[in-house]
């Protein structure tokens, strides 16, 4: 059994009167330790299912399996649990909070769960080891994104989930964001999901899982994932 | 530590630090209105429960028709945890610098706890004339001096003058204008004055002061209080009847046997006063005989002393005469000498003035013989110097003739040139004979005059001469006369002396003889005095005798007199002791509670009043705090909507999450509670207490931190903000994070009515269109904007209504309610003297309308409620009108009064539950009980 399985999995949405579902049979597995990326275009879905995949929001049919454990069947309660020790989420806009400095926000992480990194450690590690005490204001883009992963990374989840993390960066900055993920993936054989539109960025996941209307398109098994330096858009 | 989401919250609130202090303060000022407010009526009423316990403050005063003995006050102190203070009163008018004033004479007892006066400024009084002002009278400064006009103030008081030492509050005269009544003066009391209680000397107390413990335990106004009141006045009031009834008797046994003693008395002293009338008379007799007798003596002994008088007068007559003769005898003999001494002085004169007279003429002789001498020696004289004068004249003639002839000669050759020689021999020839006759001239001059002198002294000698021998003649004439006249004179003096002998010796034996016959007739006269003199003085002895006996007599009389009068007055006052006795009523108690003190019983409605206002006034201020704490939250609550996503995603439970604006709504709450309730406790309690300060003299401010109260508020106040958080966050707190990360659907915009109505939605302006779709897109905010602007509109409106429900009750109170414009209280009086009242007060005033009426208090019940209401019986029913308006305040129908119908006010309706048509029972005693009609409810505002 693979570390992430989904089967069938469908959502749908009542916005009015009109329904729209915005995931139809999603299915796709994903392994330990990979880099796998979703591509497709706006409302493809790809954010619905990385949004269930990380707990935060409910499928209405089919099964999510994160590591065994249906998290379908999830009550509210094990869902926070769940979103507390098992996932790491970053966001394109990074949803720091911009009341706390760098080493806070990432300290808000590290209150709730008992086995974490140090703050300053791990924003040693993302290259923001004299940045500690800044407010994300005070921050570039780039900075925030590492932020946002510092504390995303914190928790030691078993599933980093990262929703566009270079959507609002600019190429260069977007790329030391990637290689920041890929290495963390590479180096603490942490499983890592990225959502993108750019199809680009296909060459450096383990595993490329496209997505078109809610629907799987294909699911294609990278054998020699590019490092991000190779990669061009 | 703090963790970084307490950080979190702890920077949100600071970054909407404006948000979180309008929460704070709306909910401090919501609390702190609501707190005060409702603490003020606890305060007021705890404060003047201080007050009154702190200086023990009567809980009943007791009147009697006939004041109080020692007995009375012993049957009263049996009752359980009283004490009584025995006090005085006296109403009076007093004067100082011709401000005349109504003022109450209270006695200040300084060893007793009851009804203690606070110090405002002065001392208490040391001694018997030194008072203490009540800081609600009109202020006169320490050291006034007043006096007590009244005429009755020597039955009443030691001192008329008292002068003011200090200033005091009373309890018992809380209020500014409430003083209670007199009968001295114009019925109102200005001063209250406390005077020493050793002034007072009346017979016996006028008035009594109850405290009881158990009441003093509990608090004013309360109904423990008034049940504890209820259940005690009849205590008192079985006590005093007992002891009032007993003194009666007492009293009543005591005059009679006073009676019977004095009936007794009087009979002795007019038994007495008969014996005395008798002795009286015999005395009088007695006097009158010895008066006779002596005025007999009298009469015989005024005879004698006439005749002694006569028989003086003579002698004093001729003793008068001899000494008048005799004196003119004395004078006679010494004319006699004196004529002799002249005579011979006459004679003495006579031979002296001779021989003078003969030596002058001897001397005017030897003159003569001078003269003549002289004239001899002048006459010779004058021929020599006569002879002298002609021989010169013969030698100027010859010098003169000289000279003219050498003059003549030098004339000649003068005009002759030549012969200067001669010429100057001539000239100086001329010129000596000049000079020689000059010199001769000269001479002849001097002779000249020696003559003339010697012929002027010659003349004056011979007329000497003459007038000397005239001078001789003359004194020769004049001496022989007066010689001849003195001789003369000494002659006829001789024979007068001679003569005045003879009499001198003729009266001189005619004294003698009258002397030795007024020596008899003294000695006879003396022996006649002596005896007169001794029969007076035996005289008087007796007429002092009488006068003793007479003034002795005349004491006796006025002592009768007096007796007469005595007997007459006790007569008379036995007979008023005796109709006294038979009128004596039995004496009347009248126990007042507190309540009975105007100003006591106001302050009290006042509190009640307050109390009434933090029923419903604050609530609004709740309502506005809540709404403007949910707006405040759920604005926020939506601005961090992501947040609250991103917080989720992390993994933070929903719970944890709302703790944090639980925390900030609840923190915001709490301070404002305590911020609130420390101001309100403190501020509105002290701005109530200040503004009924102006007419209150509660003197104790109690303004306690209310915790129970408080602890309500601030628990209710969380319970509130929890509850507005949980409102505000539900929204955010149910959906799945996903859900959050999305920026919230805007609610669909929805057609509205209006859009319906073409006509005019076409002619909107777009703004217009959004406006209106808004209003009803957001309902929510919509919804509160109307609360938030309703309770304010309320509170302002709630405001007015305040000041409009007390001005206007005024106006509508004394306008359209009540119709008289004075009340003058009499006794009970029958429809004659009823009239008789009207007439007289109609005639200060002839447009004045007088209705009388009766009105007394009772007991009213309705079912199993009952109530004290004051019962008005108007002297008819047309006139009732008069006194008040028989109109009820919502129908505005007008009543009127029909026989065995009642009106009745809409506090008392609402009280007894009674309508139109009931019937209620009025307790006219324990026993009597009448039964009338409710013909209609009254409009009526004050009295209740």
């Amino acid at each position: 059994m693979s570390f992430i399985s989904l089967k069938n999995v469908t959502k749908r949405y009542r916005n009015g009167g009109v329904v729209i579902e915005a995931a139809r049979n999603m299915t796709f597995d994903i392994e330990k330790g990979e880099l796998a990326v979703i591509v497709g275009p706006s409302g493809s879905g790809k954010t619905t299912v990385l949004n269930i995949l990380g707990g935060m929001d409910n499928c209405d049919s089919g099964s999510v399996s994160v590591d065994g454990n249906e998290i379908q069947f999830y009550t509210r309660k094990q869902l926070v649990d769940y979103r507390r020790h098992d996932v790491g989420f970053i966001f394109q806009f990074y949803n720091l909070i911009p009341n706390l400095t760098a080493r806070e926000n990432v300290e808000l992480a590290e209150q709730i769960t008992s086995d974490c990194i140090k703050a300053e450690e791990i924003l040693e590690k993302v290259g923001l080891g004299d940045r500690l005490d800044n407010f994300p204001a005070q921050l570039s883009g780039g900075e925030q994104q590492r932020v946002s992963i510092a504390r995303a990374l914190s928790k030691k989840p078993k599933l980093l989930l990262c929703d566009e993390p270079t959507g609002a960066l600019d190429y260069t900055t977007g790329k030391m964001i990637l290689k920041l993920l890929q290495d963390t993936c590479r180096a603490d054989n942490m499983t890592v999901i990225i959502v993108t539109h750019n199809s680009a960025l296909t060459a450096m996941a383990d595993k490329v899982i496209k997505v078109k209307s809610g629907e799987t398109v294909s699911i294609v098994k990278n054998e020699n994932p590019k490092s991000i330096e190779e990669i061009e858009w | 530590m703090k963790s970084a989401s307490f950080k979190n919250t702890l920077r949100s609130i600071w970054r909407t630090k404006a948000r979180y202090i309008s929460i704070l303060f709306i909910v401090a000022l919501g609390v702190g209105f609501f707190a005060g407010i409702k603490a003020s009526e606890p305060d007021m009423i705890n404060s003047t429960d201080k007050y009154s316990d702190m200086q023990n403050l009567m809980h009943f005063r007791l009147i009697s028709t006939w004041g109080f003995d020692d007995e009375e006050v012993r049957a009263l102190e049996a009752l359980d945890g009283v004490s009584v203070k025995r006090s005085y009163f006296y109403d009076c008018v007093t004067d100082h610098n011709e401000d005349e004033a109504e003022s109450r004479f209270i006695a200040y007892d300084k060893d007793s706890d009851i009804n203690q006066l606070w110090l405002k400024d002065g001392r208490f009084p040391v001694r018997d004339n030194e008072c203490l002002l009540d800081s609600a009278s009109y202020l006169y400064p320490v050291g006034t001096k007043i006096s007590v006009v009244s005429e009755d103030a020597g039955d009443n008081l030691k001192n008329t003058e008292y002068t003011i030492v200090g200033h005091v509050y009373s309890a018992m005269y809380v209020s500014d204008y409430e003083h209670g009544n007199t009968t001295a003066g114009d019925g109102g009391i200005d001063h209250i004055v406390f005077v020493p209680a050793g002034n007072f000397t009346i017979g016996y107390y006028t008035e009594l002061y109850l405290v009881f413990s158990d009441m003093k335990a509990e608090t004013v106004y309360t109904q423990g209080y008034k049940d504890l009141e209820k259940e005690k006045k009849p205590l008192i009031e079985e006590a005093g009847a007992a002891a009032s009834s007993d003194r009666y008797m007492r009293t009543a046994e005591d005059s009679e046997k006073q009676i019977a003693d004095a009936e007794a008395e009087l009979e002795k002293a007019e038994a007495e006063l008969v014996d005395a009338k008798k002795q009286l008379e015999d005395a009088k007799a007695q006097i009158d005989d010895g008066e006779k007798q002596l005025e007999d003596a009298e009469k015989l002994l005024s005879e004698k002393r006439g005749e002694l008088e006569d028989g003086e007068k003579q002698l004093n007559d001729a003793e008068a005469e001899y000494a008048e003769k005799y004196a003119e005898l004395t004078e006679g003999t010494e004319k006699l000498m004196d004529a002799r001494r002249q005579y011979s002085e006459g004679l003495e004169e006579y031979a002296s003035s001779a021989l003078e007279a003969e030596k002058e003429l001897a001397a005017a002789k030897e003159q003569i013989s001078v003269a003549e001498v002289n004239l001899d020696y002048a006459r010779e004289e004058l021929e020599s110097s006569r002879e002298s004068y002609e021989t010169v004249r013969g030698l100027y003639d010859k010098a003169y003739g000289l000279f003219e002839e050498l003059k003549a000669r030098y004339e000649e050759i003068r005009h002759e040139a030549g012969l200067e020689e001669e010429k100057s021999l001539l000239k100086e020839q001329l010129e000596k004979a000049e000079e020689a006759f000059l010199k001769i001239g000269a001479r002849l001059d001097e002779s000249k005059a020696e003559l003339y002198a010697g012929q002027a002294e010659f003349d004056r000698y011979v007329s000497e001469l003459e007038e000397a021998k005239r001078q001789y003649e003359e004194g020769r004439a004049r001496a022989d006369r007066e010689l001849s006249d003195a001789k003369q004179k000494l002659e006829d003096a001789k024979a007068e002396i001679e003569y005045n002998e003879g009499l001198l010796e003729e009266g001189r034996a005619l004294l003698a003889q009258g002397r030795e016959e007024l020596d008899a007739n003294g000695k006879v006269l003396s022996e006649a005095r002596a005896e007169v003199e001794k029969a007076e003085a035996e005289l008087a002895e007796k007429r002092a005798d009488l006068e003793a006996g007479i003034k002795e007599y005349n004491e006796g009389k006025a002592g009768y007199e007096d007796g007469l009068a005595q007997l007459a007055e006790g007569k008379a006052r036995l007979a008023d002791s005796k109709k006294l006795l038979e009128e004596l009523e039995p004496p009347e108690w009248f126990i007042y509670t507190r309540d009975d003190n105007g100003g006591y019983q106001e302050y009290g409605q006042n509190a009640e009043r307050i109390g009434n206002i933090a029923k419903v006034f604050p609530a609004f201020f709740i309502i506005v705090a809540a709404l403007v704490s949910i707006t405040g939250m759920t604005r926020m609550v939506s601005e961090e909507r992501t947040q609250i996503g991103t917080l989720k995603a992390l993994g933070y439970s929903g719970i944890r999450i709302f703790g944090k604006y639980l925390f900030y709504g609840c923190s915001a709450t709490f301070l404002g509670c305590v911020l609130g309730l420390a101001v309100g406790y403190k501020l509105f309690p002290f701005v109530i207490f200040k503004a009924y300060s102006i007419l209150y003299r509660v003197q104790v401010n109690e303004m306690p931190f209310l915790f129970k109260d408080a602890l309500i508020i601030t628990g209710v106040s969380l319970a509130l903000s929890a509850l507005t958080v949980l409102f505000s966050c539900v929204k955010v707190m149910m959906p799945v994070p996903a859900q959050l990360m999305r920026p919230s659907a805007p609610p669909s915009g929805k057609r509205v009515l209006l859009e319906r109505i073409r006509p005019v939605w076409k002619r909107l302006s777009f703004f217009s269109k959004v406006t209106v779709r808004n209003v009803f897109r957001y309902k929510k905010r919509m919804i509160m904007t109307l609360i938030g602007i309703m309770g304010c509109t309320a509170l302002m409106l709630c405001g007015f209504a305040l000041r409009d429900s007390i001005s206007d009750i005024v106006a509508k109170q004394f306008d359209n309610v009540m119709h008289f414009d004075a009340m003058a209280y009499t006794q009970a009086v029958d429809r004659e003297a009823i009239s008789e009242i009207q007439e007289i007060l109609g005639n200060y005033d002839k447009g004045a309308q007088i209705t009388a009426a009766m009105q007394k208090s009772y007991s009213l019940s309705h079912g199993d409620v009952s109530h004290s209401g004051y019962v008005m019986v108007g002297e008819s029913a047309e006139k009732t009108q008069n006194i008040m308006e028989p109109r009820n305040r919502t129908t505005g129908e007008r009543y009127t009064l029909e026989p065995g119908e009642a009106l009745v006010t809409e506090k008392l309706a609402k009280i007894l539950k009674v309508r139109e048509g009931d019937v209620i029972t009025v307790s006219l005693s324990d026993t009597e009980k009448a039964d009338i009609t409710v013909g209609g409810v009254i409009e009526n505002y004050i009295y209740h």
